[in-house]
């Protein structure tokens, strides 16, 4: 049994080092601090143990014990439901909503960085089992590299051009350059859009961006982020205030109508392009066999 | 807006008009004289009932649940 303990050990560190590092809270806070935090801390420890006493118990023949891996899975998978459930809670009661498609990607990512702590326990253990410690350590660190590699995905400024565009008020209708946006009958409203308002036009790089961009799901996602990083100019008794995004269907591209309390252009623009592409509003028709014709 | 408010999605909650005889239908049906009058309802109502008034032309306004 003292046979397992270093790599055993090494594999749980490594594995809760690898966690650490991609549990990181940035200016949108989430997961929220301290115990939404400690949560995903406390998940880490336990898959970086399932990852790392499987190779001891296939190498004593207790190979019943793999099932346990399973179990692991299933645990995994409630911890996306849990951070579903929960996102889906706040999200009724935020003045600018997450939006649906938003909040299944963050379910999913905390759920898909579990398996690869698991992974980087796994191989750790195995390398200083097989090798030697020292190696265990390379071979974590390795892991921990590939996985904060594998973590970032790609932005909104891979995708599209992010301009900055004006607002015009004209009569009732409220446009951003050429977009139209909606039409506003409250006078009120009218006079603080013109004074508070901010405009940008995203303009798809390529085909696929245009229909990635066209997703609501993402289009909410950017406005979610706006309001977080800039506050909003509105409150729940205000629905004219609203942020929106509309499309112009000719060419794909998107305008952001915007309300923030914090009015600058310069800051809006880096908010935008910082938001995260996300994962299930990705489509490629370049490459389906419909377009090689 | 916010879901839980009501049951009511994207529905006609008020009309607002100078004039009447252009206006019909389901949704109650305020008949103003002035254009002041109408957004001093429509403030109003876009406070109390969580909708948004929408100019449908010079006389009419609809006030409207997204």
């Amino acid at each position: 049994m003292e046979d397992y303990v270093l790599p055993v050990s090494l594999g749980i560190l490594f594995g809760f080092i690898g966690r650490v590092a991609l549990l990181r809270t940035d200016y949108r806070q989430y997961p929220t601090q301290p115990h939404g935090s400690i949560i995903h801390l406390a998940m880490g420890i336990i898959a970086a143990a399932l990852g790392s006493i499987a190779i001891p118990a296939l190498l004593e023949g207790e190979f019943t014990a793999v099932t346990f891996l399973t179990l692991a899975a299933q645990q995994f998978r409630e911890v996306r439901n849990m951070e579903r459930e929960t996102l889906s809670k706040i999200d009724e009661v935020e003045l600018v909503s997450r939006g649906r498609v938003y909040i299944e990607g963050i379910a999913m990512v905390f759920e898909g960085r579990n398996y690869l702590v698991i992974l980087i326990a796994f191989v750790t253990t195995l390398a200083s089992q097989f090798v030697n410690w020292w190696v265990g350590v390379i071979v974590g660190i390795a892991g921990i590299l590939f996985a904060l590699y594998y973590k970032t995905g790609k932005k909104i400024a891979h995708i599209a051009d992010i301009e900055p565009a004006e607002v015009l008020v004209e009569g009732e209708n409220v446009t951003v350059n050429d977009i139209y946006i909606m039409n506003v009958g409250l006078k009120e409203s009218l006079e603080l859009i013109s004074k508070q308002a901010i405009g940008i036009i995203l303009k798809p790089k390529t085909v696929d961006s245009v229909v990635t961009l066209s997703n609501p799901g993402q289009r909410q996602a950017i406005l979610h982020d706006l309001s977080v990083g800039l506050g909003i100019f509105r409150d729940s008794d205000k629905p004219s205030l609203v942020p929106l995004s509309r499309r112009d269907l000719e060419d794909g591209r998107v305008a952001i109508f915007f309300l923030p309390q914090i009015k600058s252009m310069e800051q809006a623009v880096k908010v935008v392009a910082e938001v995260p592409v996300l994962e299930n509003a990705v489509r490629i028709p370049s490459e389906s066999e419909a377009s090689q014709a | 807006m916010q879901k839980n408010m009501s049951t009511l999605e994207k529905s006609i909650m008020a009309i607002i008009t100078m004039s009447k005889d252009k206006v019909g239908g389901g949704a109650p049906i305020f008949v103003v004289d002035t254009e002041e009058e109408v957004q001093r309802t429509a403030r109003l109502f876009e406070s109390v009932l969580g909708g948004m008034l929408h100019k449908v032309n010079e006389t009419t306004y609809v006030v409207v649940r997204h």
